[in-house]
């Protein structure tokens, strides 16, 4: 074969292969965009909810009005139980969905292995208005600096108090924000009456919260429990669960009105208070809503979210961000009023008229501008791959500390066995 | 030599082989244990334990095979198609390219490739000069290597955030899983040894290649040695033949003529006063002799000219000397010779002769030059301009010849000037008959 032959070979083929490339490229380009969403079937609360396909319909018809060249897909009948575990199996396969969201205590672990993807480029690109959420919202999806998760739906703690439980005991109803102090003094009074101050739902973590205590050192390096707050709030929890002699103070018993407090979702309290299971509520006494206690009134409340990520090798990142948004606009926001339990993350529809109205129809106790006050004081938690795994751990040894009345005297040692668990 | 760089050749094929296994074992590691991981709903666990998400496995699995392959083709094609070098640098570019995309597409998870193209780029390097290409590509040799001991999973993965293969190892079953880690540790063993294997070869290869060349100095240096010996011996030999040839020439004529002589001049002396006729008859055969004699010795004298004008003319003997020396030597001649048909006594032709002779050698030898002109010129005088481009010298230094060639040329009657400014110049003047310089 002489030199130019070859030469014309060579050309051929590296021609008949860009043939190939370009034709291929025409040819994926050509075909629908597909866009896969991950969700689970029921409430995002762990409450009743009727039709739970509504919310991503109405989304993907918002999204279809200006991509209507996309195909949205998204596997039905998973249940909330089951979502982890599928997603899990669809992370490790390399298939998971564009958009999806991200399960309960998963963010953490998804984030370190890098499976969501950072969502800062697009916020700064489109100048997207991260004001307009609260910012502990804002701040749950951030993780070593990156935006991973938007939110999409938010579910404050509260406190349902019994008034006519404290009236009768001649006790002052405390004010909207009140202190852990406070709860440790009528719990008391209340404890020498017969009755108890508050429900088991009330538990370490809880009473930690309330002095502004985390038993994890922001970096997730060492625990913290023998800090001053932490060991504040775990003394108050000791001594309620001293005062109730061991007993389980249960949410029913509350119901019975046997409980002065009790703290609630605002999901499971829009739930409840809701035609028709308010009915079913045996109670016959007034009560009321508070913040939960804190010492300081810009923090100390429990934020649950729902929340979605882009996974980071997602084909369609862009129409997935596109999608996100369609997610997060005001009019997907106040449609969510009535589909689900819990509260927008937008300020804005979360101090709307229509909001309002949806909380007045389910009683008068609480309304958007309490609302908006417990959401400013949203708590944030330090963001580690082994935070809900050590988190756990301590849990466990907690609760048995206190259900032997040795707290005290194990703090420490519980102390340098976590410290060993974040190695 | 030839020997031990065909084996290293062989060495490089196995290797080249052996990554291929261990590329698609490691790529098949990825998809097999993902799959018993779902299957055993050990996921979440997995999220848990692992570092990073690798991303698809199928597709780990087709982006390693089809860029490794693409590697290998290219790393064959530079070995079976020897072209130019600056081919080989862009080919050896590519290499390098494909060597990090490989590695990337097993998400940094297998090494062996980076060795593999340190080999390569080894191998293809002998043969370099040094120069500054040379220290860019070495430098690139450095910088693998580093990246080569920087890139072991275990310290990368401790470093980055990168997925680490012993995690998807660690949640196959036991038996599985130590077949998977005895294979892998198999094929990361041999493929430690065959590199070591071959720059242990190289190594040699080198040193036979070195030592083959001192071998051959060293023979170049004694046959050269030998030969100035032989030279040496042979002019001894030479001078001492022409010495006797002379002494015999000398003695049969000259002695002869002035044996002859003595006896004639004696009977002279004897006769001169007895016979004066018959002593000048006496003289005039003496005289006679004498005249055989001189004869003789001009003979005698006539065997010591340059042989090649025995039998050429002038211009004839001096063409065929340059020729000779311009094929010798390679150096270039412009010959030209506006003399025509003029006739030299013999000893003039010896000196031009001899001083062509003595300055094309020392062009040669000290001015290093590739070319030079000779002109032969009749102006009033006859003149000879011999022009080098060698490197000439500032200061013209006795030696070389000169002061021989100044006395040659001032016997017959001429001049000689030389200049060093540009290149080096001789200019020798010979009057014609009748002037005088």
């Amino acid at each position: 074969m002489t030199k130019n032959k070859k030469k014309l070979t060579f050309i051929s083929i590296i021609l008949l292969l860009l043939i190939a490339v370009c034709g291929y490229f025409a040819k994926v380009s050509n075909e629908p965009k597909t866009l896969t969403i991950g969700i689970y079937t029921g409430s995002y609360w762990d409450v009743p909810q009727g039709d739970s396909y509504h919310m991503i319909d109405y989304v993907v018809k918002q999204f279809k009005k200006t991509h209507p060249n996309v195909r949205v897909v998204y596997e039905s009948g998973i249940t909330k139980t089951n979502y982890r575990s599928w997603l899990a199996d669809r992370l490790v396969k390399g298939n998971e969905p564009d958009i999806f969201i991200i399960p309960d205590h998963s963010f953490n672990i998804l984030a370190s292995d890098g499976a969501l993807f950072d969502l800062s480029s697009y916020i700064k690109n489109d100048h997207y208005p991260l004001q307009n959420f609260y910012s502990a919202a804002i701040k749950s999806g951030t993780y070593g600096g990156k935006q991973l998760a938007m939110p999409f739906e938010v579910n404050p703690s509260l406190m349902v108090v019994n008034t006519s439980l404290l009236e009768k005991n001649k006790l002052k109803k405390p004010a909207f924000n009140w202190k852990p102090t406070e709860l440790e003094l009528l719990n008391k009074k209340l404890r020498q009456k017969g009755y108890y101050g508050i429900t088991q739902n009330f538990d370490w973590q809880a009473a930690v919260r309330s002095y502004q205590g985390e038993i994890f050192s922001v970096d997730g390096t060492k625990t913290q429990l023998t800090s001053n707050k932490v060991m504040k709030g775990l003394d108050l929890i000791n001594e309620i669960t001293q005062l109730n002699n061991n007993d389980t103070v249960t949410t029913e018993m509350f119901d019975q009105g046997q409980v002065a407090f009790s703290p609630m979702s605002l999901a499971k309290y829009r739930t409840y208070t809701s035609y028709p299971y308010h009915v079913t509520r045996s109670s016959k006494f007034k009560w009321d809503v508070i913040k939960t206690p804190s010492m300081s009134k810009k923090t100390g409340t429990k934020l649950a979210n729902v929340s979605f990520g882009i996974s980071a090798h997602s084909p369609h990142k862009d129409l997935a961000w596109k999608f996100m948004k369609v997610l997060l606009s005001k009019k997907t926001q106040t449609e969510l009023i009535q589909y689900s339990q819990g509260i927008s993350p937008l300020k804005k529809v979360a101090q709307s008229k229509a909001m309002q109205k949806a909380l007045l129809k389910e009683g008068n106790t609480l309304d958007t501008k309490k609302l908006n006050a417990i959401l400013n004081s949203g708590m944030d938690y330090p963001k580690f791959k082994k935070y809900y795994a050590v988190k756990d751990d301590a849990d466990y040894q907690i609760e048995k500390g206190l259900k032997s009345g040795k707290l005290e005297t194990e703090v420490y040692e519980i102390q340098s066995y976590l410290d060993e668990e974040l190695k | 030599m030839k020997n031990s760089f065909e084996k290293l050749v062989i060495f490089r094929r196995i290797l080249v082989w052996l990554n291929l296994i261990a590329v698609l074992f490691n790529s098949a590691i990825f998809y097999l244990a993902s799959s018993y991981i779902v299957r055993s709903n050990m996921s979440f666990e997995f999220l848990y334990k692992i570092n990073a998400l690798p991303g698809s496995p199928i597709d780990i699995f087709w982006q390693s095979a089809i860029s490794y392959l693409l590697l290998a083709g290219v790393m064959t094609y530079r070995h079976y198609c020897k072209k130019d070098e600056e081919h080989n640098n862009r080919l050896l570019l590519i290499e390098f390219f494909l060597t990090i995309i490989v590695f990337w597409n097993l998400r940094f998870t297998y090494n062996g490739v980076i060795l593999l193209y340190f080999v390569d780029l080894f191998i293809s390097l002998r043969n370099k000069k040094p120069s500054r290409q040379l220290n860019l590509w070495l430098a690139m040799a450095i910088f693998i290597l580093i990246i080569f001991s920087l890139t072991d999973t275990v310290v990368l993965g401790n470093l980055t955030n990168i997925p680490q293969l012993d995690t998807y190892i660690s949640f196959l079953p036991i038996s599985t899983k130590t077949s998977v880690v005895l294979i892998s540790n198999a094929l990361t063993l041999i493929n430690l040894m065959i590199f070591t294997g071959i720059l242990v070869l190289y190594a040699i290869y080198l040193h036979k290649r070195e030592f083959v060349i001192k071998e051959q100095l060293a023979k170049a240096a004694q046959t050269n040695l030998e030969l100035q010996n032989y030279a040496a011996l042979s002019s001894h030999i030479a001078e001492d033949r022409e010495r006797k040839r002379i002494a015999r020439d000398l003695h049969d004529s000259v002695g002869h003529a002035l044996t002859g002589v003595i006896a004639g001049v004696d009977a002279a002396k004897v006769l001169i006063d007895i016979d004066p006729e018959k002593a000048k008859v006496q003289l005039t055969k003496v005289s006679k002799v004498v005249k055989r004699g001189l004869e003789g010795i001009r003979a005698s004298l006539n065997k010591l000219r340059p042989g090649a004008l025995e039998n050429y003319t002038l211009q004839a003997a001096l063409q065929k000397m340059l020729k000779e020396y311009s094929d010798i030597s390679q150096m270039k001649f412009d010959f030209q010779y506006q003399w025509g048909d003029a006739e030299f006594e013999k000893t003039t032709e010896d000196v031009i002769f001899r001083i062509i002779e003595e300055s094309v050698t020392n062009a040669l030898r000290h001015g290093h030059a590739s070319q030079a002109k000779i002109w032969f010129l009749k102006n009033e005088n006859y003149e000879i301009l011999i022009q080098d481009n060698g490197s000439g010298c500032s200061k013209i230094k006795a030696g070389f010849g000169l002061t021989q060639m100044k006395e040659r040329v001032a016997i017959v009657g001429g001049r000689v000037t030389f200049s060093g400014d540009n290149g080096f110049t001789v200019k020798v003047e010979i009057p014609k008959e009748g002037n005088k310089l």
